[in-house]
Order: structure tokens, then sequence, then C-alpha cells
């Protein structure tokens, strides 16, 4: 009898937190959906802090196209994700910041504070690692131990970017922008997650998705699982033709605000 | 030597395979007879080469007649590919505008065009990735370069260096990358804020 007992107080446990994470679910994706359509009001002051997830080669070269012109003064903090061995991205995180900062400023372009330096008028940049999601040639569905331990490393990642924030320290970044390497989606999922959880306010973390340049009449394999989840605030791609063949005549999935890497 | 010999300036074609994959048949046909005269007939007067992984093979289908060009080759270079784009800009007195030969690499492709120079697109066929074909079709369908097949290189080359051609720098003149997106993203926070107090 007392088995019997249990096993009743096991299915309706779960039964309610089955219906709390579904109603949690649904009230997340609302959110996300609601801002897409929502349209803009005014130019926000306020500083603000943005994580932008890294990848290979290719995906970091175009990553420093795409965020040429944020303004460091008010984005006060750029966190950039790295996958564990990958030098060359963590070179350029360099290379972006010399970019951005030459911006705005006059003189000494060729200056740029370093990692972790707290400045006037730069602010702060920093680089955190995470596991790398696969490797290559290593699909994402055949290394769900990797997977795993990669999800692991960006909860991780999130929680000490929330605790080094500059704009305000404990807060977690105000956006996410990425254009599609494995590790992305990861990243992503462990934002996902945490606000589902209810960890983080759903007016944080926000998501970017801009599809590769290179990718004209179909998405990559990162940008059809995330836009099949919806779980991205803006999802932006670079061609026209990919844009119409997407959102056909129907409801706009995607935007295409023309090309974006110069 | 060669250069000054009929009193020319300066003319250069860049043929580059890129660093990850081998791309042997454009190696074979960049240096074909056929490609060779057409470069020559068209005033150039270097060709360089970048081979990546198939550098000591070049070495070896490298032919002895050059129809009077100076062929130069070389495996990468640590610091990328743009002192050796630049050398196709025309610059006054020293050289004549040239052309670059690519694999269909999305990066490569906007180094080139960022420079605005003729560029001819090989998409390499014996990788499965078909979507840097369709990257190419669609740059040539707006106007933006040649693509081409390895066997068509010399009227590609034709082409790309007698058509004038969609500027790249001036193609979006409101890009700013994602700057205005992201202010567009946090818009939605502030708007989100109100509706709440109200």
């Amino acid at each position: 009898m007392a088995h019997i007992a249990v096993l009743q107080l096991i299915i309706a446990g779960s039964l309610m937190i089955l219906t709390t994470l579904t109603l949690r679910v649904l009230y997340v994706l609302r959110h996300i959906r609601r801002s897409n359509v929502t349209q803009l009001k005014g130019k926000p002051a306020s500083p603000f802090h943005m994580v932008i997830v890294l990848g290979s080669g290719g995906h970091t070269a175009e990553m420093m196209s795409l965020i040429r012109d944020i303004d460091p003064k008010r984005c006060k903090h750029r966190t950039y994700i790295v996958s564990s061995g990958d030098n060359f991205s963590s070179g350029k995180a360099l290379e972006i910041e010399k970019r951005i900062q030459s911006n705005c400023s006059s003189t000494n372009t060729s200056l740029v504070t370093l990692e972790g330096q707290d400045d006037a008028s730069f602010g702060m940049w920093d680089i955190k690692i995470v596991p790398r999601a696969r490797k290559i040639h290593q699909s994402l569905i055949t290394a769900p131990a990797s997977s795993l331990w990669c999800l692991l490393g960006c909860l991780k990642a999130l929680y000490t970017t929330a605790r080094d924030s500059k704009v305000s320290p404990g807060e977690f970044p105000d956006i996410i922008v990425t254009n599609g390497p494995a590790t992305a989606v990861i990243f992503i999922f462990a934002a996902i997650l945490l606000k589902i959880l209810g960890l983080v306010p759903v007016s944080k973390l926000r998501i970017i998705y801009v599809e590769s340049w290179a990718r004209v009449v179909t998405l990559s394999l990162s940008g059809k699982i995330l836009l099949k989840l919806g779980i991205c605030e803006k999802f932006i791609v670079q061609w026209e033709v990919l844009a119409k063949s997407i959102n056909g005549s129907g409801r706009n999935r995607v935007e295409w605000p023309g090309f974006l890497v110069e | 030597m060669d250069s000054n010999q009929s009193g020319l300036l300066h003319k250069e074609c860049f043929v580059t395979i890129g660093a990850t994959a081998g791309f042997e048949e454009l190696l074979i046909a960049a240096v074909s007879e056929d490609v060779l005269n057409t470069l020559a007939d068209l005033g150039f007067t270097d060709l360089t080469v970048q081979c990546g992984t198939m550098n000591e093979y070049f070495r070896k289908i490298k032919p002895r007649d050059s129809k009077g060009l100076r062929i130069t080759n070389f495996d990468f270079k640590a610091r990328g590919l743009e002192n050796e784009m630049k050398r196709c800009q025309s610059r006054n007195g020293v050289s004549q505008e040239g052309l670059v030969v690519c694999h269909a690499g999305a990066g490569t492709i906007l180094d080139v065009m960022r420079l605005g120079l003729p560029l001819v697109v090989v998409p390499n066929v014996s990788l499965l990735d078909n979507h840097q074909e369709e990257l190419a079709a669609e740059l040539e369908r707006q106007g933006y370069v040649v693509k081409s097949s390895v066997s068509g290189l010399s009227v590609a080359i034709k082409a790309a260096t007698a058509n004038s051609r969609k500027s790249w720098t001036t193609s979006n003149p409101k890009n700013r990358g994602i700057a205005p997106i992201v202010d567009e993203v946090l818009g939605h926070k502030e708007e989100d804020t109100k509706f709440r107090l109200d």
C-alpha cells in the first residue's frame, strides 16, 4: 500500500512540475515572439552589456564586420565567448576591440584597452572560454556527451559573466549576438534554460541571430534549429532570396535588412 | 624585367584556392595554355598563385612556356592575402587594374569585393558543401562577380575584365552592421517597462 501511495505522489508531483514547466515555456516563448513584433520607440541611452559568441575562422571574421559600429561608450561591457583551444578567435577579439574603439577615438587609433581593463570611455571587454560543442566533422547528434559538457560550461560562463558585469554587477547581460557556430546553439540553449527556470528575467539575455552572409538559399544547421524553436528575439538573414523562401507570403519569421557585412 | 619589356605597366592576376581544401583543377586551369594566352592578350604581366597545401604540386605543373607572364606561387600568408590583392589594384604610373580568381569562400570573396577588383569565382564542385555554389551564383546574378567553372576560366576572365560590375562598397549605404538592430532590441525593453508600469 505504501508503494502505491508513493507512486501516486510521484505521479501527481511530476504532473504539477510538467504543467508548471509547460506554462513557463509558453510564457517565455510568448515574450520572445511579442518583442519580435513590437515597434521601436526612441533610442535607449542607458549603458548595456552584450555577449558576442565567436566561432571558427569564417564566423569570427564575419562577426568582426557585423559589430563594427557598436558604440563602446554605450555598450559598456562586451563579453566574447570563445571555444577552448580556439586561439584564432581569442586573437580576433582583440582585433574586434581595436576596430570598435578606434571608431570613437579621434587620436591614437592603434591604442586599445586590455582584456579586463575598465576604461572610462571604452568600458570593458573580456573573454570567457567554454568547452568545444563538437569537433570538426562531428555532428551535434552524435556528440551528446560533449554537448552536455559544453552546456554546463555555457551555464557557468553565463553566471561568471553576470558576476563580472561592469554595467550592473550580478545582473545578466542584455544582449547575446551570434552568427551561428555550433557553440552558439548550446550557449543559447543555456540562456533559454535559465529563463525557463526563472533564474534570469525574460527582459535579459535577448538573442540576436544573424545568419552568415555565405547562406543564400538555405539556413545553416544552427539557423534551422534556432528558427524552428523560435527562441531568438531577432532572426536576421542577409539575402532577400533566403528571406522570401522562409517567410513566403505568411508571417515574418525572419528579417532581411540587406547586407550587414561590409 | 619582364614587366618592362614591352613598356607595359604592371598588371597582375592573383589566383587563390584558399587555405583549407585543395583545389587541383583550378591550379591546372590557371596555368593552362588557354588561360595564359588570354592573360597575355589582355596585357597581364604577372600571375601569382596561392596554392595552400598544394604548393609542391603546383611547382610540378608550372609550365615552361609562361607566354611572357611572370608566374610566382606561395602556400600561405599568415597575415592574410590583402597585400597580394592590393597588387592587383590600379595605381597611377605603377600598375593597371588586374583581376582576382578565387574559390567560393565567403571571406575571400568579401575581401576582393571590398577592394573593388574584378573577380572570377570558381566554386569547388568536389566539395559537398553546395552553399558556396549558391553564393557565387547569386552574386553573379546581381552583377558583383563572374562565376565560372574550371573549364570556362578563360572566357570568364575576358568577361570579368571587360564588363563593368556592381560596386560592393556602395551596395547598402544604410549598412551599419548590427548596431541599429541592437538598438531596436534594447528599445523593446524600455517599452516593456512602460507597458508594465501602466
